[in-house]
């Protein structure tokens, strides 16, 4: 098989005032003719800089290439000039980005876009050029093409304009695809169905496909080699049955011990100690030695890549347990789990309810009118009914824009529901007086998904911390810095660090440090809208733990919000499934996930990538669109899409359930659906 | 085979260290690291420290009083006892120059800083308190922005009486609407910050949200904003003393000492133009700086 993207040795820095940032160091990755290819790894670990530069793409002025080569189809990338390059983009080789909002133009029609690329490439006329447009996106499954071809950028969701990206890219049929997380800002429903169309056109055309991300169970159901990058470094190469069945390294078997779908529910998840190195001063030898297990003497040189033995052609890593000797001791990493914080879950007290939400309603206006009225309301929340009791985790899970954060909000007084009450341990929070609401505050506190965005710059750790307990005021600066190093140590921040300023800090810790704010209150109650979704893998394990450790420590009830299915499994004691502003399935998280009742909650579950490979990803819902929440469907909500809508459908579905108060299900058909 | 020390960085198992040190927010170096890049800046902040270092060392500095008329050696051309020459009642324009920086820069700053002062708290405040209040406040402002804002500071100076004073607060007020806009705009964006949202979940109270979260946040472009309005209120302030609304004699001030040497420039040339040259160097200064400033600041609008 001869190889279509050749990199060899490629190392690459970017000069910045502290100094160069060896962002790659001696890259080399092969791409054969037809093969899709994945690189893995964590934020800033260079993949996305390896698969620009295989195109040229990073601006000149901002990187230097410090040794190695480049080769695309036989051509030497680094000696080809602007105008060649340009060429060659679009036509031999193309590339989806992950925000494909960014990667339109927001203000040409979708037709053309396609056609300008195809009119650079190609001497055709305009009405072929069309056509041809018509039929990629047809091909890319885009429901009505003509009228999509009329459509601007905004008008298309998220998947819907992946799939244009798709359409672009392979309007030239170039040999070489490079895919930069192209699902990562997508649903599941909608990823699993455009990672399926892009397997199935990528082979039907031999494309070979350069697939980036940082998620290895897209990997799994995607690639057939695997790359799997750390600090700029290629530590791990294989098939990827092999890579992910039998890791070498010992970063890829941390990294694959960290995800929560190989834990236990509820148990700690091995996570990996410590962060990223700085890659201006990198630690001689091996990158990953400071965080691994296993270091040794040898560690302080750089590891070559080494085979794993066996049968396992190509199968190999950068580490010198692989080395004769040491063969032994990689193989003991398998069963290091930590076992020093097994948990026995303690008994349940009697249910005693927290948070009720009665009948939740939540409407936005949407454009005004001439008199100053609104045209529309968008229906983010419709009736919902939650009870939340001391003690448990409820996980809220969801797709974007089923309303599952406003619900948040609404818990915590940001917004003001149109409809319904919220009631926190027996009090309506709807109409207290602002004194009585201020203290009721304290009650619950809530932890945002972005930690980088929930704390304010400007001010010290210290001070972020203790700002709950500032603002109720009469405390001295001596007594909240104290107070500041006890919550730091219970979340596992360094009490010396707390004089730095957020910025300072890595994504983990800062959201350590946003945990510590919303503990400061000692709350009873914890909203947690999606705390772990910002951060990679190792430590959003880092970060469960802890949130599992202090609740068992400080009694807590969580409510846990989450578009993570995994998470969710890992976390939660009760799940509710929501989907366009209604809860549509409650019940005990293993019994939801394991039996799912809803027909929704089954397409959702089945568009999950496993890391098995055995297991086929499955889209089941008909239809690609989401409804409209400004124009709500009548009857059930998931009726258009759903495969088994039948007679009855059209009239709304109440949450019920066979057994009293455990597994409720908004549908009517349950018992009728077949076993999922 | 030995284990080696893990680096003592490491502490529990559970906690990440040593974060990457990013440029997000304020680092000196980073500021530095791009005014080097950038030679027009440098240029406009050695001006400023030159200008502040005449305002400062101006007594000695100075080769004679500012003040001191010597009608002798009236409209004296410049030499080696004047560099500058002399006007029309003998004082040396040099000495006058030196001096006349602490007027008009002081000037300057504080026109800049009353409006500055004024104009973000009302503008935070509108931007976070909405609704009427912020419809109100607004619309005023437009008001007084749809003035001629020369013609506006000449009309409350002669109301208010010609002196340097108050040509000053004439000035400041007329420049207060520029800062309102730009905080209330920061203001309207920080409030649907996470931290400011989190902030109100354990009840803060509205000050405390303007003051630890609203102000530090939007300081940046108010003063990239503030530096390039330096520059213009020196003019202004000049313009004013030079239609005779602002310095009386015999401050030595800059748009005053123009003013008068408007009449002798066709004989007299260094009389207004060492004034005014002085005026035109400090502005361009200041601009050059906050031009420089705000592309620190502001990333995107750095030229290609």
């Amino acid at each position: 098989m001869s190889a279509v993207v050749e990199v060899r040795d490629l190392s690459l820095e970017f000069p910045t005032y502290r100094g160069p940032v060896h962002a790659l160091s001696n890259v080399t990755l092969s791409v054969g003719a037809g093969e899709i290819v994945g690189l893995v790894g964590e934020s800033g670990c260079g993949k996305s800089v390896t698969s620009m530069s295989v195109i040229r793409l990073l601006p000149p002025a901002s990187n230097r290439i410090t040794e190695g080569t480049i080769r695309l189809i036989g051509r030497d990338m680094l000696a080809t000039g602007e105008r060649e390059l340009q060429d060659m983009r679009g036509k031999l080789v193309s590339m989806v980005f992950q925000e494909p909002m960014n990667a339109l133009n927001p203000t040409i029609r979708i037709g053309r876009q396609i056609t300008q690329v195809i009119h650079r490439h190609e001497r055709v006329s305009r009405a072929e050029a069309e056509a041809r447009a018509e039929r990629l996106l047809a091909e890319m499954q885009v429901p009505d093409a003509k009228r999509v071809m009329k459509n601007y950028p905004f008008e298309l969701s998220g998947g819907m304009r992946q799939r244009v990206l798709l359409a672009m890219a392979f309007s030239c049929n170039p040999k070489v695809l490079i895919a930069d997380e192209p699902t990562t800002a997508l649903d599941v429903t909608v990823q699993a169905q455009v990672l399926t169309l892009l397997r199935e056109k990528a082979k039907e055309r031999g494309t070979s496909v350069l697939f980036i991300t940082h998620d290895l169970a897209v990997v799994a159901q995607l690639c057939d080699r695997v790359y799997v990058m750390y600090a700029g470094k290629i530590v791990e190469q294989g098939r990827t049955a092999d890579v992910l069945r039998r890791p070498l390294h010992p970063y890829t078997q941390a990294l694959l011990r960290s995800l929560p779908e190989l834990g236990q529910p509820k148990q700690p998840l091995a996570s990996i100690a410590g962060t990223v190195p700085d890659l201006i001063h990198p630690p001689g030898g091996c990158l990953f030695r400071p965080r691994c297990a296993f270091a040794h003497d040898r560690c302080v040189e750089v590891p070559p890549l080494l085979s794993g033995g066996g049968e396992e052609v190509q199968h190999a890593a950068a580490c010198w347990l692989l080395a004769d000797g040491h063969r032994d001791s990689a193989d003991t990493g398998r069963s290091d789990l930590p076992s020093n914080e097994a948990t026995t879950l303690p008994a349940k007290p009697a249910k005693q309810t927290l948070l009720t939400l009665e009948g939740i309603g939540m409407r936005f206006p949407v454009g005004a009118n001439w008199r100053g009225r609104p045209r529309g309301y968008v229906h983010a929340l419709n009736g919902v009914e939650l009870e939340v009791q001391r003690g448990e985790t409820l996980g809220i899970v969801g797709e974007s824009g089923c309303g599952k954060s406003t619900l948040g909000q609404i818990v915590m007084g940001l917004l003001r529901p149109t409809d319904g009450r919220v009631l926190f341990d027996g009090t309506d929070l709807g109409n207290l007086p602002g004194s009585e609401m201020r203290r009721m505050r304290r009650r619950f506190q809530i932890v945002f998904q972005d930690p980088q965005a929930s704390l304010n710059p400007r001010m010290t750790a210290w001070r972020v911390i203790t700002e709950p307990l500032a603002v109720a005021g009469g405390r001295t600066t001596s007594w909240l810095k104290g107070k500041a190093r006890e919550l730091a140590l219970q979340v596992g921040l360094r009490p010396d660090q707390l004089e730095r300023y957020p910025h300072e800090f890595s994504g983990g810790q800062r959201q350590r440090i946003a945990i510590a704010r919303a503990l400061a209150l000692e709350p009873e109650l914890l909203v947690l809208d999606e705390p772990t979704s910002a951060l990679d893998v190792s430590v959003q394990a880092q970060i469960l733990n802890l949130l599992l450790r202090l609740q068992r420590e400080l009694d807590l009830t969580y409510l846990f919000i989450s578009h993570n299915v995994s998470v969710i499994r890992h976390v939660a004691d009760r799940v509710a499934v929501m989907y366009l502003g209604q809860v549509v399935e409650l019940g005990p998280t293993a019994e939801v996930l394991n039996h799912p009742g809803h027909p929704y909650t089954r397409a959702l579950l089945a568009s999950v990538p496993s890391l098995d490979q055995s297991a086929e990803l499955a889209a089941p819902v008909r239809g690609v669109e989401l409804p409209s929440a400004i124009r709500l469907p009548t009857g059930c909500f998931f009726r258009e899409r759903c495969p088994f809508a039948a007679a009855g459908c059209d009239q709304p579905q109440p949450l019920r359930g066979a057994e009293a108060d455990r597994h409720l299900v908004r549908c009517h058909r349950t018992g009728e659906l077949p076993p999922a | 085979m030995t284990v080696t020390d893990r680096p003592e960085t490491l502490p529990s198992a559970e906690a990440d260290t040593n974060g990457p040190a990013g440029a997000t927010s304020f680092d000196w170096r980073y500021v530095w690291y791009q005014l080097r890049r950038s030679p027009l800046a440098i240029v406009g902040l050695v001006i400023i420290i030159l200008v502040l270092a005449t305002m400062i060392f101006a007594p000695v500095l100075a080769p004679y009083d500012p003040n001191a008329i010597n009608l002798l050696n009236r409209l004296a051309a410049p030499s080696f006892e004047h560099w500058f020459g002399t006007d029309q009642v003998g004082r040396d324009l040099l000495s006058r120059v030196i001096y006349g920086a602490r007027t008009s820069v002081t000037v300057g700053f504080a026109i800049v800083g009353i409006s500055m002062g004024f104009g973000v708290v009302i503008g935070a405040f509108s931007g976070l308190a909405g609704g009427r209040i912020d419809t109100v406040i607004m619309r005023f402002m437009d008001v007084l922005l749809s003035f001629p804002s020369f013609v506006m500071a000449m009309a409350l100076a002669a109301a208010l009486g010609p002196d340097l004073i108050n040509a000053m607060l004439a000035i400041a007020v007329v420049r207060i609407p520029f800062y309102v806009r730009l905080a209330r705009g920061q203001a309207l964006s920080l409030r649907e910050r996470p931290y400011v949202k989190a902030a109100v979940t354990f009840g803060s109270s509205r000050l405390h949200i303007v003051r630890r979260h609203i102000m530090p946040n939007s300081l940046a472009p108010i003063i990239v904003q503030g530096t390039l309005d330096i520059g213009v209120a020196i003019l202004t302030a000049s313009a004013l003393s030079f239609i005779g609304l602002g310095a009386q004699q015999p401050t030595a001030e800059w748009g005053a000492m123009v003013s008068n040497g408007r009449d002798f420039l066709l004989d007299q040339w260094w009389y207004p133009t060492f004034p005014g040259l002085a005026i035109l160097i400090t502005a361009v200064g200041f601009n050059l700086f906050g031009d420089g400033l705000r592309d620190i600041f502001d990333p995107r609008l750095r030229a290609k």
